[in-house]
């Protein structure tokens, strides 16, 4: 295909026609009359043009009819149709009040008051002036309709998206995004590789969104297609709406050269910490011990003091890397308490340097934009966490004759990554760091185990491990076997293992544009986005877990997403009252994935640290890979009609193959819109504007590819005892999948049916649209069991349907405008009501969690409901107690709270005066439930800050055990009326049904509403006095903090982070690393 | 000229995606289109196979289950493992027993029986033979079935399990046959394995045969008093020839080597392939699981000298089934059929058919093999204990109980059943598991569940 159109290229570039003019002249000035030096004199669609001089006169060759283009930066474009005089003198007017534009499905601009949809457009300047590091974040709150959480505050971390709903169980939630034209990848891939490939897991590191790793500063506009009617036109893989990106393009007029840079540093800080109870120590039941995973151990103040008593002649010790001794421990007298001592030796202050440059040159025919931008972070612990990220961004525009212009954007990014494990993760950060004991000191982690004179190099020390981690050889496997601590010390965590990650990815689309005449032309585009992602994880022997004996896996995806995409786009005018054009197209699409991941453990040399592999036996090597390949084909067409300039129709349609069920045929999606201006009719002077549309769309998922077939794979043959397969036996199986192929499959189809006004009133300072939608998707994917006898387990059929209704309403005003003042408001609401249906008749599913608690689908609830254990209850919802008077546990698990929110809303000011300008924006989101995993596990551990307390007995108190406190007694512990009279509940409550490892989950659901005010900014704009000597066109300097107040009942962590990252289980925590807030300081300079 | 380019480029999208639109199957291959030639069959076969040796089928549960459910062994509770199963205390949702595997199994195994043979590339014999092999698979996991989840013993009742010769047929949602109708399906698949496996009999006996197909049959017939058809299919299997009786010098030897010379057809597994800490080694001995352990009073039924009473040893004061799939490690072969299950089934035929002197010859065989009295007369009863003698631990006692009409006898407290059942009772047939029952509707659950 790509011969082709280069051939095309190359033809009309020797049939480009030649013209007749004569020279034309005049000045361009400003609105005082004054001289405008520089400014563009181009003639419309051809490559001719000028600039002009220093009096702002110009000379032109154009001949009767052309148009000439005035235009200069910060001036509203002016045309002027040539006639018979020879002089044309223009004023320009500055062009703070142009029409908004957004971007259609295509990236081709449209008129905001012709959108029947309802399409947002990103202010991309409050984006920018966030300073976060990934577009996803930055959009956060900026507008209606769209849902973003973060998974962490890791340097580098994804965010999740989610544009009006869930709409698939199966089917990828990422809206499809669309930059210069070109279908980019924003894929998240989780740890594991092969038939599992997901979107995040409740351990592992946290993964990077894709979208991320363009440079925010390259973006010129971001429009966000919610509805189905916008996106029908892609059809299959539109449902969750679109994000349309333009990014910078070469400047047309004026100056020939103009320079960008920007120079920013980032401080990072921890936005909300766990706290830990600081009285007592480790052990049980109020007995110290060195060795206990508990903290109910007695109290630390009540200790003899001094150093503790220690067996100084055991053969058994461990040698820190610092050459402290540690023997074992008879007595603990020390008092030394190291909560802090511990925090500190883990979190530091983050910083983030960012630096980029940007050019922008013209030369008439061709013009450039070229950035680089380099992004530095180093994370908030002292250990290997950081993100590094280059990007280079060159976008050509090319007018090779009148007809026949080209168009090029390209982008590479380079980013390389170190982070943090995490999670349900016995070597993650903070289940070894929130477990350790208060009188455990973490800071001599590395050292020397000895036993009878043989050592242990690298040995890890941890509380509950406190002599370190040791070996013996095992001469019949010719192994070492570590004994590991059951948690990381946190501080191995962050410096011993690591987790390396480096992305290599580029993006290239050219597009040619062939204009037959100002009325019809022919767009020819194709793209390219591959890139490469590594990932390389390392576990030194005596790591927790599965690391004890040493572990390195490598993983390698290759991604690679094409699209071809021509079109032809014309208007005629049908009649003076009746307007038309219209686009039709041709796409063909393919997207490829290759994963392959190789893995080994127990290492033959456990004492150096080996990035590669051979370091284990080929019995302990291990390789898997996955891959996967789909195409699509379609044509479309978009016919808009306009009636009286006041009535407008807009019908969209679009055919495709999908090689994902081949058997389906051709699909279509239909999409209808109808929008009434009528201004004119309601001019009273408040009403500036007003418009209502309806419309209705269609647009589909495509069902996971390869499940119309059964299939045969290798395998079969295993040892899990880790021996290598050697090809005997039963060897060169064809073992047949138990998914049996549905050969029936469709795609999941959603539809929608939207309905909003947009009014603008006083002279369009103020606007206010609001949009109702409703919207179903039939035929959602699951994997269904089928009947065992006919051979098979599961099957995937078009089962589920889910709903989504909601409300978005988006407000803006201008306050106040004069010389030395500006002030503006913005405002959007978002609310949405989600429902599954349907799930033909099935129970529920995870998406993703734990087996006790998780975040799933079922019927009658809203998508990701959570599910856990519950207490029981009589019918008046009163607990069930046993005969020591606490609540006992349903042996059925029950809904235990909603992780979507009833609503979300976002508030932006912006106030100047003079150079100062003060800009914030407040984020809320309300009605989300999050359960909090670790508060209970806490609880478990007698870490909780909610387990520090004393009581004293009222009276003769019976506990979980049944054991009497007797009246007068002080327990650590609270009186509690489960409602058959008080009870103690203390450390074997917690331990049972009343911590986080019970069978009860409904404890740990809160309400994590929260608002936070996202980022406040105070800029300064020197003055042009001071900045035109030194040829400076503009300088600002800024202060910006990001995240700085968060208000949430929710204690101890933010409940904007999810533990499955960006993955459709939502609303879970558990020992997920933390979130951030940050200082920014910025200089930007152009010139 | 806009035409033109119009035409060209939707000739050009057209004929580059109709080619392409099907997606590559790189690493997996579609069963309907990959099956090409007889060297496809021998894969299929070795993944049915493979199927066979799974943990929930011979790899361990099935030896378990139905051993468990005698009076040799009993579950200690040391991992909490099969002690549902030996308490007889089942219910649906346990999903218990080998339904989705042995079914599994029958699929794999009608892919290669409803394939054309002439269709191939290959040797058209040797893709007979592997059709034969794959007829006693299907057979085998019918009958497997049958054993497990039909009615016969529980009250006598007549239903059986979905008979299901297709692969991916029609009738997603199978419904009962009876348990005569599986049994004839059985024999006819048997009596066509055998018609159709090689005469030539390998030495490789991890892979089924023309005998195995008779030494099946005789088992089958046998549980089903067909005693006829049972002394004649074990009279061709010994007659053949091609195996021997381990001798007493042997006798423990031959359940750690393969291909033994006793050995019929056994499934492989080896240090490559094996189930781990969930194969049989594991149950029967050690700390990690070890929840096996055999009753002290199984000692009382040998005579000192027996032979037999090697398998037999003890794990600290637990007495332990340690000769019977030694490894630890689970590396043995599992025998699925030796000649001495024969030679019983066969004396035990002729003497239902009134013929004790033939039996007697047939019996003493093994006895003086043994190391043990030979019979001078023989009971039913007699040739029970016999072949619980002999094939102890390798899952035959539950269901030589349950077709002499003999209830499971609560002798011992160490037992996990905690009162006798009687003979006939609902337990004697494993409930049809939750998945199944959810799944179909024509689905008829057994009795008592």
């Amino acid at each position: 295909m790509k011969v082709n159109t280069y051939a095309w290229s190359i033809l009309w570039l020797l049939l480009a026609p030649l013209s007749w003019a004569q020279v034309r002249s005049g000045q361009v000035t400003d609105e005082n009359n004054l001289p405008l030096p520089g400014a563009s004199v181009v003639i419309e669609g051809s490559s001719r043009g000028t600039t002009t001089d220093f009096d702002g006169n110009y000379q032109i060759e154009a001949q009767a009819g052309e148009v000439l283009l005035f235009s200069y930066v910060g001036y509203a474009d002016q045309r002027i149709t040539v006639g018979s005089s020879d002089n044309y003198n223009i004023q320009m007017q500055s062009d703070t009040e142009l029409e908004e534009v957004v971007l259609t499905a295509l990236g081709l601009e449209k008129r905001k008051d012709e959108d029947l949809s309802s399409t947002s457009v990103v202010d991309v300047g409050q984006l920018q002036q966030s300073g976060e590091s990934g577009i996803l974040q930055g959009l956060a709150g900026k507008t209606s309709g769209i849902n973003i959480t973060r998974n962490s505050g890791d340097p580098g971390a994804g965010a999740y998206i989610q544009i009006r709903g869930q709409n698939t169980i199966l089917g990828s939630s990422s809206p499809l995004i669309v930059l210069d034209g070109a279908i980019i990848s924003n894929s998240s891939f989780n740890q594991g590789v092969g038939d599992d490939i997901g979107q995040g897991s409740t351990s592992g590191v946290v993964q990077q969104s894709r979208l991320n790793d363009l440079n925010p500063d390259d973006i010129e506009s971001i429009s966000v297609l919610k509805g189905a009617s916008a996106a029908a036109i892609y059809g299959t893989g539109a449902a969750n709406g679109v994000l349309v990106i333009k990014t910078k393009r070469g400047a047309k007029g004026g100056k020939q050269w103009s320079f960008n840079v920007k120079s920013s540093i980032s401080i990072d800080e921890v936005n909300r910490e766990w706290t830990k109870q600081s009285t007592y120590g480790q052990g049980s039941n109020g007995n110290d011990s060195p060795t206990s995973s508990l903290s109910y151990g007695g109290k630390i103040r009540n200790r003899a003091g001094g150093n503790d008593d220690v067996d100084t002649g055991s053969p058994i010790y461990f040698v820190s890397d610092s050459g402290r001794t540690y023997y074992p421990i008879n007595q603990k007298n020390s008092r030394e308490i190291y909560n802090q001592t511990n925090r500190d030796a883990v979190f530091q202050t983050g910083l983030v340097y960012e630096n980029s440059f940007g050019l922008r040159y013209n030369s008439g025919d061709s013009s450039t934009y070229f950035s680089i931008a380099n992004w530095d972070q180093e994370g908030i612990y002292k250990g290997a966490s950081d993100y590094r990220r280059t990007t280079i961004t060159m976008n050509n525009d090319t007018q090779f004759s009148e007809n026949l212009s080209l168009k090029i954007s390209t982008n590479y990014t380079s980013i390389d990554s170190n982070r943090i494990q995490t999670g349900s993760n016995l070597n993650g950060l903070y289940l070894g760091y929130l477990r350790t004991s208060p009188d455990f000191d973490i800071r001599d982690y590395k050292g020397t185990h000895f036993n009878d004179g043989v050592s242990t190099p690298n040995s890890h020390r941890s509380y509950r491990r406190y002599l370190g981690s040791f070996r013996t050889f095992d001469a019949e496997k010719g192994t070492f076997q570590y004994t590991a601590p059951t948690y990381n010390n946190p501080i191995w965590t962050i410096k011993e293992q690591k987790n390396i990650n480096e992305v290599h990815r580029f993006i290239i689309s050219p597009e040619l544009k062939y204009t037959f005449n100002p009325n019809l032309s022919l767009t020819a585009q194709y793209s390219l986005d591959h890139f490469n992602d590594n990932r390389e994880d390392f576990w030194p022997a005596g790591s927790a877990g599965d690391g004890s004996q040493g572990k390195f896996e490598e993983l390698r995806f290759t991604e690679s997403t094409e699209n071809l995409n021509i079109y032809l786009n014309g208007n005629y005018d049908i009649s003076s009252a009746v307007g038309f054009s219209g686009i039709m197209g041709l796409q063909n699409f393919q997207y490829s994935l290759r994963g392959v991941y190789g893995e080994e453990s127990s290492f033959t040399n456990p004492d150096e640290a080996f990035l590669n592999f051979g370091n284990a036996t080929s019995q302990n090597s291990n390789i898997t890979d996955y891959s996967r390949k789909d195409r699509k084909s379609g044509a479309y067409a978009v016919l808009n009609f306009d009636f009286w300039d006041e009535l407008l129709l807009e019908l969209t349609g679009r055919a495709e193959y999908l090689s994902s069920i081949p058997d389906q045929g051709l699909i279509f999606y239909p999409s209808a819109s109808i929008g009434w201006d009528f201004s004119s009719y309601v001019d009273t002077g408040v009403l500036s504007f007003a418009k209502v549309r309806a419309s209705y769309g269609e647009v589909g998922i495509e069902p996971v590819p390869y499940s119309t077939r059964t299939v045969f794979s290798t395998g079969g043959i295993r040892s899990s005892w880790g021996d290598g397969f050697d090809g005997s036996l039963y060897g060169n199986p064809l073992t047949r999948s138990d998914a049996r192929g549905n050969p029936d499959l469709k795609e999941e189809r959603k539809s929608e049916f939207e309905l909003g006004f947009d009014l603008r009133f006083f002279n369009d300072d103020i606007s206010l649209s609001a949009t109702y939608y409703n919207n179903e998707t039939k035929d959602g994917l699951l994997e269904l069991p089928t009947p065992p006898s006919n051979g098979f387990t599961e099957e995937y059929r078009n089962a589920a349907t889910i709903t989504n209704e909601g409300l978005e309403i988006d407000f803006n005003a201008s306050l106040l405008n004069t010389d030395r003042w500006f002030w503006s408001m913005n405002l959007n609401f978002t609310t949405n009501r989600n429902e599954v249906e349907s799930l033909s008749g099935s129970d529920y599913f995870i998406l993703n969690g734990f087996t006790s608690t998780s975040s799933g689908v079922a019927e009658g609830q809203p998508f990701g409901v959570l599910r856990g254990g519950v207490f029981q209850r009589d019918a008046d919802g009163n607990f069930i107690l046993n005969d020591k008077g606490f609540p006992m546990a349903s042996t059925e698990d029950d809904f235990v709270g909603d992780p979507n929110p009833n609503w979300r809303a976002g508030l932006g000011t912006q106030l100047s005066y003079n150079n100062f300008t003060f800009s914030a924006f407040v984020e809320t989101s309300q009605g989300n439930d999050v359960w909090n995993g670790t508060a209970g596990v806490l609880r478990y551990f007698g870490i909780g800050a909610d387990t520090e307390v004393e009581t004293v007995a009222s009276r003769d108190l019976m506990n979980a055990d049944g054991e009497i406190i007797p009246a007068g007694t002080t327990f650590r512990g609270r009186e509690v009326d489960f409602g058959g009279g008080p009870v103690a509940v203390d450390q074997d409550w917690w331990t049972g049904n009343g911590g986080g490892f019970g069978d009860v989950s409904e404890e740990a659901i809160e309400d994590a509403s929260w608002v936070r005010v996202r980022e406040i900014t105070l800029s300064y704009n020197f003055p042009k006095s001071l900045l035109d000597p030194l040829k400076i066109s503009s300088m600002q300097l800024s202060f910006s903090g990001r995240n700085l107040f968060l208000f949430t009942d929710v204690e101890n962590f933010d409940p904007e982070n999810n533990l499955t990252g960006s993955s459709k289980g939502r609303g879970l925590e558990y020992f997920s690393n933390p979130g951030t807030r940050s200082y920014l300081t910025t200089l930007r300079i152009a010139f | 000229m806009k035409k033109i380019i119009l035409y060209t480029t939707i000739c050009l999208l057209f004929a580059c995606s109709s080619d392409d639109l099907e997606p590559t199957l790189e690493q997996i291959k579609d069963v309907e289109t990959s099956i090409n030639s007889v060297q496809d069959l021998d894969g299929i076969l070795k993944g049915a196979l493979s199927r066979l040796t799974q943990s929930n089928y011979y790899g361990r549960d099935f030896i378990i289950t139905d051993e468990i459910r005698g009076d040799n062994v009993f579950a200690n509770g040391n991992s909490g493992r099969f002690q549902t199963q030996g308490a007889m205390t089942y219910i649906p949702s346990n999903n218990i027993g080998i339904w989705t595997r042995a079914y599994s199994v029958i699929a794999s195994s009608n892919i290669i029986i409803n394939v054309n043979i002439e269709e191939l590339s290959g040797d058209r014999e040797t893709g007979e033979n592997i059709q034969g092999q794959a007829l006693f698979l299907r057979a085998l996991a019918h009958f497997d079935l049958l054993r497990q989840y039909g009615t016969q013993y529980a009250g006598s009742g007549s239903q059986g399990v979905p008979i299901v010769t297709e692969f991916k047929g029609d009738n997603l949602f199978p419904s009962r046959n009876s348990v005569n109708e599986v049994k004839e399906a059985i024999y006819s698949d048997l009596d066509a394995a055998f018609n159709l496996m090689t005469d030539e009999i390998s030495s490789d006996k991890q892979y089924p045969s023309k005998y195995a197909a008779k030494a099946l049959e005789s088992r089958l017939a046998l549980y089903f008093e067909d005693w006829s058809r049972a002394a004649n299919a074990a009279a061709t299997v010994i007659d053949a020839d091609e195996y021997t009786i381990a001798t007493a010098t042997d006798y423990v030897n031959s359940f750690s080597v393969d291909n033994s010379s006793n050995s019929i057809f056994e499934l492989a597994f080896d240090n490559v392939d094996n189930q781990g800490i969930n194969g049989l080694g594991y149950i029967y001995r050690g700390v990690s699981y070890g929840d096996i352990e055999v009753h002290p009073e199984v000692l009382e039924i040998y005579e000192p000298d027996d032979i037999r009473l090697d398998i037999f040893g003890y794990e600290g004061d637990l007495l332990r089934n340690m000769g019977k799939y030694p490894t630890l490690l689970g590396y043995d072969n599992v025998i699925v059929l030796r000649i001495e299950e024969v030679i019983l089934n066969y004396a035990e035929a002729l003497f239902e058919q009134g013929q004790e002197s033939e039996a007697l010859t047939q019996i003493n065989k093994i006895t003086a093999a043994r190391n043990a009295s030979a019979h001078s007369s023989l009971t039913s009863d007699a040739i029970l204990v016999e072949r619980r003698k002999e094939l102890i631990f390798e899952g035959f006692r539950f269901f030589d109980l349950s077709r002499a009409g003999l209830p499971i006898t609560r002798f011992s407290l160490n037992q996990n059943i905690e009162a006798t059942i009687p003979a006939g009772d609902y337990r004697y047939a494993l409930p049809i598991p939750l998945t199944e029952m959810d799944a179909n509707s024509n689905m008829d659950q057994n009795p008592g569940y």
